[in-house]
């Protein structure tokens, strides 16, 4: 589809829209009010000295009538506040309350004993969150000592030691913020397919939706309360939802969730909790991978080096200032500096240029020369060897012959293209007065490519920043 | 006609708003509609947060009235004040969005021409398809779509590199056919 499609799709927004006649009427009232018309201009004054004007104004009698009026209401609400604080919320509004709690919640440590195991969460109010396994119940197959810092998309899975084993994008929608959500890489019925951290194989799933964690209570409509209990040495509201037959222990201070009994019998329960906790330095960090590298994260990247967990083969990026990274997916990535664009890509299929239909293609960066050398839109220069850690191949300049019409490329439609790959998430195309650096290599059975962009393409040292492990 | 000439123009017309309240009503009648039609175009279609922002926008534009140097249309001016205004929006929105888990959306390869798109829309289809869209991808779609805005203009704006804006744009254009395409199939 092309972009003139989207911008028809968005014409309509360029039209005036006349406002709800009462918001329009309010504004201009409040905008006549700050006009002096006699002088043509804006009055400056500001709202203070408006106040202190209007008090000098106002008459001795009525002063004092303010003054009690404003001591008064002051009163009335302390009054209300001290009334509010000592009120029990009905058990709805507790619900509510403590869900709310979730959207935003602050740092905290917990202990929490599950069925086969116990965790020690620490969260660090800011979106990253470490659970250790504990040793006191066995079951789940997790080793004692291992454990994973969970970012917001990825779980970074540690051994005992504290080495990283992985990074694995979440899979299924998680059904609770810690009593089952923060449990999906150790629970084997919460996702029908498990990709989770120490699994023996490291796999990786997208979604095709955005999703929100819940908070631990959810369908709780009718709610009712029971008696108050001590948990971990704090009182909680109990609280049970009929429709989903849970109970659930609420924080009385904090409303966090500190236990919760599901319909199946299953109790989680905190041990210990610390509402105010400090942590040490580097109990978040996500050290040392592959090669010294830490897995890339979407956006700017700090200077360092990165493995890719989710592109294979893996690749190994020992980056620089200035560089962001785009994407890491399944088939291709990219990274981009001020002055270059590095597309890697998985080439799998490679089709006929006039036709479009597949041709056959052995896999070797030697057959993806050779299908170039043959296509009739574009150019390459003589293959050179290439050389990189843990991978061998040729090195070459692509551009699109001299006299071959293009069509608007996807992004810059002011620009014209040429089709050169499809991948499985869309396609590369190369502009008419481009050139790319281009680097094909063999990689464990597969052909790899690394398609340099723009002014700076030619001073990336590729063999000194990418590696193969 | 001249910057300079423009710019006289330009300027006894803001001047003249503040003549009497008569012109200034005029003057007002004659801008809210565009300036509130721009506002709601990059809250997509929320009236409460076009509202608040048009008021802010007028107030400040109020006060700061010296600042206009009448080299373009008051409108524009008043629209770019609003643009400011929409950007810090969108920067909170996104600090509030990637607090919570965000999971990767897979960018499906494109497939056929559906129905929606050969029909002429109406606005509040339009908008309702950019809420789905997350608070940048929006930013990015409206600003350089509707506004007008190049690449390096809208990274000014929401703080993010070209390169950024371009991948932005990328995604939003495909999230926006997607939310359209799955109206279709709903």
């Amino acid at each position: 589809m092309a972009d003139d499609r989207v911008a028809a799709r968005l014409r309509p927004l360029r039209q005036p829209v006349v406002p709800d006649p009462e918001f329009a009427e309010r504004l201009f009232l409040r905008l006549v009010a700050e006009v002096d018309f006699e002088r043509g201009t804006v009055r400056r004054a500001s709202l203070p000295s408006r106040v202190r004007r209007a008090w000098q104004l106002t008459a001795r009698e009525r002063r004092v009538i303010w003054t009690l009026a404003a001591v008064a209401l002051l009163l009335g609400l302390l009054l209300s506040l001290a009334i509010i604080g000592s009120r029990v919320p009905a058990p709805s509004e507790l619900v509510s309350r403590s869900q709310a709690v979730y959207d935003s919640p602050p740092a905290f440590e917990m202990t929490v004993a599950m069925p086969t195991i116990v965790v020690r969460y620490r969260f660090d109010g800011a979106g990253l969150l470490r659970g250790d396994i504990l040793p006191g119940r066995s079951g789940s197959g997790r080793g004692v000592g291992t454990y994973f810092v969970f970012d917001g998309v990825r779980y970074h899975e540690f051994d005992s030691r504290g080495r990283l084993v992985g990074s694995f994008a979440m899979q299924g929608v998680p059904v609770g913020w810690y009593g089952r959500a923060l449990l999906a890489p150790y629970n084997d019925y919460s996702v029908g397919e498990r990709s989770t951290p120490l699994a023996p194989f490291p796999l990786t799933w997208t979604l095709a939706q955005t999703f929100e964690l819940p908070p631990p209570i959810t369908n709780c409509a009718g709610a009712e309360r029971g008696p108050d209990e001590l948990v971990a040495g704090r009182l909680t509201y109990r609280l049970t939802c009929p429709t989903v037959r849970n109970s659930y222990w609420v924080d009385t201070e904090t409303l966090f969730v500190l236990k919760v009994l599901n319909r199946g019998g299953e109790v989680f329960e905190a041990t210990s909790v610390d509402f105010a906790p400090s942590f040490e330095p580097g109990t978040f960090d996500i050290p040392d991978g592959p090669g010294g590298a830490r897995p890339l994260v979407y956006g700017a990247m700090e200077p360092g080096a990165y493995f890719t967990p989710v592109f294979t083969p893996t690749i190994t990026f020992r980056l620089g200032d200035g560089w962001f990274n785009g994407f890491d997916r399944h088939s291709d990535g990219r990274l981009s500096r001020e002055n270059v664009d590095l597309l890697f890509v998985r080439v799998d299929r490679l089709v006929d240029p006039e036709t479009g239909e597949a041709v056959p293609f052995d896999g070797s960066a030697t057959d993806f020369v050779a299908w170039l050398e043959r296509h009739p839109a574009l150019a390459i220069s003589a293959p050179e060897p290439a050389q990189l850690p843990g991978a061998s191949g040729v090195e070459f300049e692509l551009s699109v012959r001299p006299g071959t019409a293009g069509v608007p490329c996807e992004n810059t439609p002011q620009f014209q293209c040429v089709f050169v790959l499809a991948i499985d998430v869309g396609h590369i195309q190369l502009a008419l007065d481009a050139r790319a650096r281009v680097v094909a290599l063999d990689v464990q059975g597969e052909t790899v490519v690394l398609l340099a962009f723009g002014d700076g393409a030619g001073d990336v040292d590729l063999p000194a920043i990418l590696a193969f492990p | 006609m001249t910057a300079g000439a423009s710019a006289t123009r330009q300027g006894t017309e803001l001047d003249l708003a503040f003549s009497s309240e008569r012109a200034f009503r005029a003057w007002y009648d004659a801008a809210l509609p565009r300036v509130y039609g721009f506002v709601l175009a990059h809250a997509a279609g929320d009236r409460e947060l076009t509202e608040e922002i048009t008021q802010q926008t007028f107030i400040d534009a109020l006060r700061d009235h010296a600042r206009f140097d009448g080299r373009s249309d008051v409108v524009t001016w008043l629209c770019a004040i609003a643009r400011h205004k929409l950007a810090d929006h969108y920067r909170q929105l996104d600090r509030q969005e990637r607090r919570r888990l965000r999971l990767v959306v897979r960018e499906l390869s494109e497939g056929g021409e559906t129905s929606a798109w050969s029909a002429a829309e109406d606005r509040a289809e339009v908008e309702a398809a950019l809420r789905t869209l997350p608070a940048m991808q929006r930013a990015a779609l409206v600003s350089f779509y509707v506004d007008g805005l190049s690449m390096r203009e809208i990274g000014r704006l929401v703080g993010r590199t070209e390169t950024a804006v371009e991948s932005l744009l990328t995604r939003a254009r495909t999230n926006f056919r997607r939310a359209f395409r799955e109206a279709d199939d709903g």
